[in-house]
């Protein structure tokens, strides 16, 4: 209930994040989306606390959870706002966050439904890798979102804040892989094994290592930057949500079930 | 005078522009193995090119270690002279003589370990946070290196088919490089170094100075910050 009820307070913010730019009702994009935060923490506590775990098993509570860390993220942005150069009226974070969100919601209540943790879930590393991919992910959407606002509106300022939440991303990604492959080693006995999920999240990774690397060089700089923070979204919305439909279409076999 | 072949080998692997059109190559080479896996995964070409991405990736990196560890320790060691030739500069005149202490507590209170040091021409108040912070290119460089050197033991391991009852002799070194890129990215990104110079001349002159690292991304305003409140303050009668 307070699921949805979350998700049409953020489509409502998005609806006026995008027709009211300026003005007297600049500020209310934001505080919809901290009304829809908190809406969203108090759905997830309450599944938390009857599934007795963390809401971070299944791709139904990850989305969600993304979900979270996105509008959270979006959020430090605007408590921020007195020293970033920020986008934090651009509804486009919040675009990205809506998307995640109906993805999420598509699911079949099957998916959705409350479920005991498996065994091999239990593992704090597990919680370590879930946690901290959430918070790349989030800061993957909302730097892409400040990128497209920077596409779209060429006077916005892009570098400073996505790159900002690159190094964020990055960082947390770094951490997440890691603590997956303590998890690994512990539930598989091989801390890497080249499965199809391991191989997009080492792209993911290898493409922020990339543009932090680049990102000095690039002609048309905040344009092209724009572009590479973009296409990295991407790759991580892949590596969530396309991962799995691959290994459907391609018959493969994966050890990420989950 | 020329550089000799060594050096210039090193200077050209270090350049940041061929480390990242290694890093798109291995991307490719792993999104290549993320869309078709396996079957193109087993053509030996791709596996060749892979390698050799990883290979060449890895010499770029030892370049690049070995060139910055120097720049980074300088970095660490060595506190900026003056404050005239820093990219951020100010300006400022306190009547009343050399305000010292107000200055001082400006920069405490923005985080900044300060010393001070006076001659017959004036006084130089040195201001630093996150001194140790160019380290952290180095501990990611190392990381990078020893997470390859882990991935290659690990491969070696599999490839002689050992017993996995041995252990991977690889897991220990890819953890360590992990911990190691995690300290470093978090050190470089976090916790940029900043530093911020005051020379304080005796006709009450002050000259401001302020440096800081490529992620410290706020530091231009916090410069104006410091110096709007060191403005502030010598208006202000004690």
């Amino acid at each position: 209930m307070m699921v949805t009820l979350a998700y049409f307070v953020l489509l409502l913010a998005l609806a006026i994040g995008f027709a009211v730019r300026k003005g007297i009702f600049d500020r209310l994009p934001a505080l919809l989306s901290a009304f829809a935060w908190a809406l969203l923490s108090a759905g997830l506590a309450q599944r938390g606390w009857e599934a007795g775990h963390w809401p971070i098993a299944g791709r139904y509570e990850f989305a969600l959870c993304w979900v979270w860390a996105i509008l959270a993220l979006s959020l430090l942005l605007v408590a921020d706002q007195g020293r970033v150069v920020h986008a934090y009226l651009s509804p486009w974070p919040l675009a990205a966050a809506a998307l995640v969100f109906t993805y999420a919601l598509a699911f079949p209540d099957a998916q959705k439904a409350i479920a005991p943790l498996s065994p091999v879930l239990r593992s704090p590393w597990l919680q370590i890798h879930v946690l901290s991919a959430l918070l790349a992910y989030g800061a993957a959407a909302v730097a892409a979102g400040l990128a497209v606002e920077r596409l779209l509106a060429h006077e916005s300022p892009l570098e400073r804040p996505a790159l900002r939440m690159v190094a964020i991303g990055f960082t947390w990604l770094t951490l997440s892989i890691l603590a997956g492959m303590v998890w690994a080693q512990g539930a598989w006995g091989r801390y890497w094994d080249w499965d199809i999920k391991e191989v997009w999240a080492l792209g993911t990774w290898l493409w922020y290592l990339f543009l932090l690397h680049a990102h000095p060089f690039l002609r048309r700089r905040e344009q092209r930057l724009a572009w590479l923070i973009i296409a990295g979204f991407a790759l991580v919305s892949f590596t969530f949500a396309g991962v799995p439909w691959l290994v459907h279409l391609l018959r493969l076999e994966t050890l990420h079930g989950y | 005078m020329k550089a000799s072949p060594w050096r210039r080998a090193i200077r050209w692997g270090s350049r940041l522009d061929l480390a990242a059109w290694l890093l798109l190559v291995l991307f490719l080479g792993v999104l290549a193995g993320g869309v078709f896996p396996r079957r193109l995964l087993r053509a030996g070409l791709l596996q060749v090119i892979f390698v050799s991405a990883v290979a060449l990736l890895a010499l770029a990196t030892l370049a690049c270690t070995f060139r910055c560890w120097r720049r980074a320790w300088r970095a660490v060691r060595n506190a900026p002279e003056r404050p005239e030739g820093l990219p951020h500069t100010a300006s400022l005149s306190a009547p009343d003589g050399a305000p010292v202490g107000k200055v001082r507590a400006v920069l405490n209170a923005h985080g900044l370990q300060v010393s001070a040091s006076s001659d017959s021409s004036g006084t130089l108040l040195r201001g630093c946070r996150y001194r140790l912070a160019p380290l952290g290119t180095l501990l990611t460089h190392v990381g990078a290196l020893l997470g390859v050197s882990g991935g290659g033991l690990s491969w070696l391991q599999r490839a002689a088919e050992l017993s996995p009852f041995t252990g991977d002799p690889g897991y220990p070194l890819v953890i360590l490089a992990g911990v190691l890129l995690l300290a470093g990215t978090t050190l470089s990104f976090y916790f940029p170094q900043v530093w911020l110079l005051v020379w304080m001349g005796p006709d009450g002159a002050l000259t401001l100075g302020g440096r800081a690292g490529a992620r410290a991304w706020d530091f231009e305003q916090e410069f104006a910050d410091i110096v709007a409140e060191i403005r502030s303050a010598l208006e202000t009668q004690p």
